[in-house]
């Protein structure tokens, strides 16, 4: 017997190079003990991980999202907002108070300055596609997309209200890919994953050729009603500005 | 990346981020103010993430230094009763064995884990991070991984098959 507890695990967790995995399933083939080990082992793993996984679909807190997309040097921009409409001598005169009274109408100003360029803005306690991100949604459609397009649409499908949703995917040094769902007039984020990029020193996670992320591929199978839209039927609701009658 | 790009990286990773501060503190609303804390942290020190290498990695970093000077300087953790972890396991006829645990059950457990064991487990079965990049991550090496998590995955094991479930033999 020459297998190590510690080769068994990483055999598990798919650490092992291929050549040393299969010696280890050779091993396991013969010994029912090290076979029963390594299934409780896995069930562990995925019931580990699977205890997590609702907190991966659970809508973050407006607070986080708040904190996450506030631009840090937010008191220097409301310093220069000021300026363009108070001269500092009554900013000095003014003190903290009226600052801070008048801060929210200069910072709902100041970030949506902040944030032009964006592809994602917080609202309403929901997600919402801006920009390039928002424009793609919007007028691309699936079949005819340059390679080199900066945001890539995947799937075209109608959710269970009915609502047009479409996957995407966001190139880039920072890439994205989610779902998102034309609501109100809006394209409302139905789930938003980062993406490794597929180059260099950033080996991914995930097997390469699967490009759209688990997470946001099991949200499309709990969203989809019936099949994808087909070329056509992009089309169509293109044309009706996704809206639903 | 534009500072832009990185917030918007942020944005998608909250969630998983989250997830990870749970698995370390074993509570929403202490894994929300640590979420919180590292967001900030990590927007504060932009300059300090080295670009082309791992966002994520990086965050997780500041999350478990975040957490380990807040357990240092409170045992903020709630200590938690030793309740037996409510598995409810199936073996169907061909011996495969199927462990459903709920999160509350799987907190409890994990709460039982020193906190170095506790890291570990987080990184690599519930954030599927490789031993390598989860070595980095904790600044230790990737030996020490391994034998922690063998330790970790001891335990659980214990508690969610019982006690007296049969280790191998493996002699080695």
């Amino acid at each position: 017997m020459t297998v190590s507890t510690e080769a068994l695990l990483a055999y598990v967790d798919g650490e092992l190079p291929a050549e040393e995995a299969r010696r280890v399933e050779a091993e396991i083939a013969t010994r029912p003990d090290l076979w029963a080990y390594v299934e409780q082992q896995r069930a562990l793993r995925n019931g580990v991980r699977d205890a997590f996984e609702a907190i991966l679909r659970a809508p973050v807190p407006d607070a986080l999202l708040a904190v996450a997309t506030r631009r840090p040097s937010l008191r220097w921009r409301i310093g220069q907002a000021w300026r363009g409409f108070a001269t500092r001598r009554v900013l000095l005169r003014a003190g903290l108070p009226v600052a801070a009274a008048l801060a929210c109408g200069v910072t709902i100003g100041v970030l949506m300055t902040g944030l032009r360029g964006a592809n994602v803005v917080s609202g309403g306690g929901n997600l919402i596609a801006r920009g390039p991100l928002a424009a793609a949604l919007t007028d691309q459609l699936a079949a005819r997309q340059s390679q080199d397009a900066q945001t890539r649409i995947g799937i075209s499908f109608r959710d269970r209200s009915g609502h047009y949703c479409r996957s995407f995917e966001t190139a880039g040094a920072a890439p994205m890919a989610g779902v998102a769902c034309h609501e109100g007039g809006n394209w409302r984020i139905a789930v938003l994953a980062g993406v490794t990029p597929q180059s260099g020193a950033n080996a991914p996670y995930r097997p390469a050729g699967s490009a759209m992320p688990d997470s946001v591929r099991g949200v499309v199978r709990d969203m989809i009603a019936g099949p994808p839209l087909d070329a056509a039927g992009e089309r169509t609701a293109r044309a009706h500005g996704w809206r639903i009658k | 990346m534009a500072e832009q790009e990185i917030r918007d990286q942020i944005v998608a990773l909250l969630p998983r981020l989250r997830r990870f501060a749970m698995s370390l503190t074993g509570n929403l609303s202490d894994a929300d103010d640590l979420v919180q804390d590292t967001v900030e942290r990590a927007l504060k020190n932009l300059h300090r993430w080295q670009r082309g290498t791992r966002l994520d990695s990086w965050m997780y970093r500041i999350a478990q230094n975040l957490w380990i000077d807040t357990v240092r300087s409170s045992r903020a953790r709630p200590t938690t009763g030793v309740e037996a972890l409510e598995a409810r396991h199936v073996f169907d006829g061909a011996g495969a064995v199927d462990a459903k645990l709920t999160l509350a059950d799987t907190c409890r457990a994990l709460g039982e884990l020193p906190e170095e064991q506790r890291a570990v487990v987080a990184l690599v079965l519930i954030e599927g991070v490789p031993y390598r990049e989860a070595a980095q991550i904790l600044r230790v090496p990737i030996g020490t991984v391994t034998s922690r998590l063998a330790r970790a995955r001891e335990a659980l094991r214990a508690r969610v098959f019982g006690a007296d479930a049969e280790m191998p033999e493996t002699g080695l």
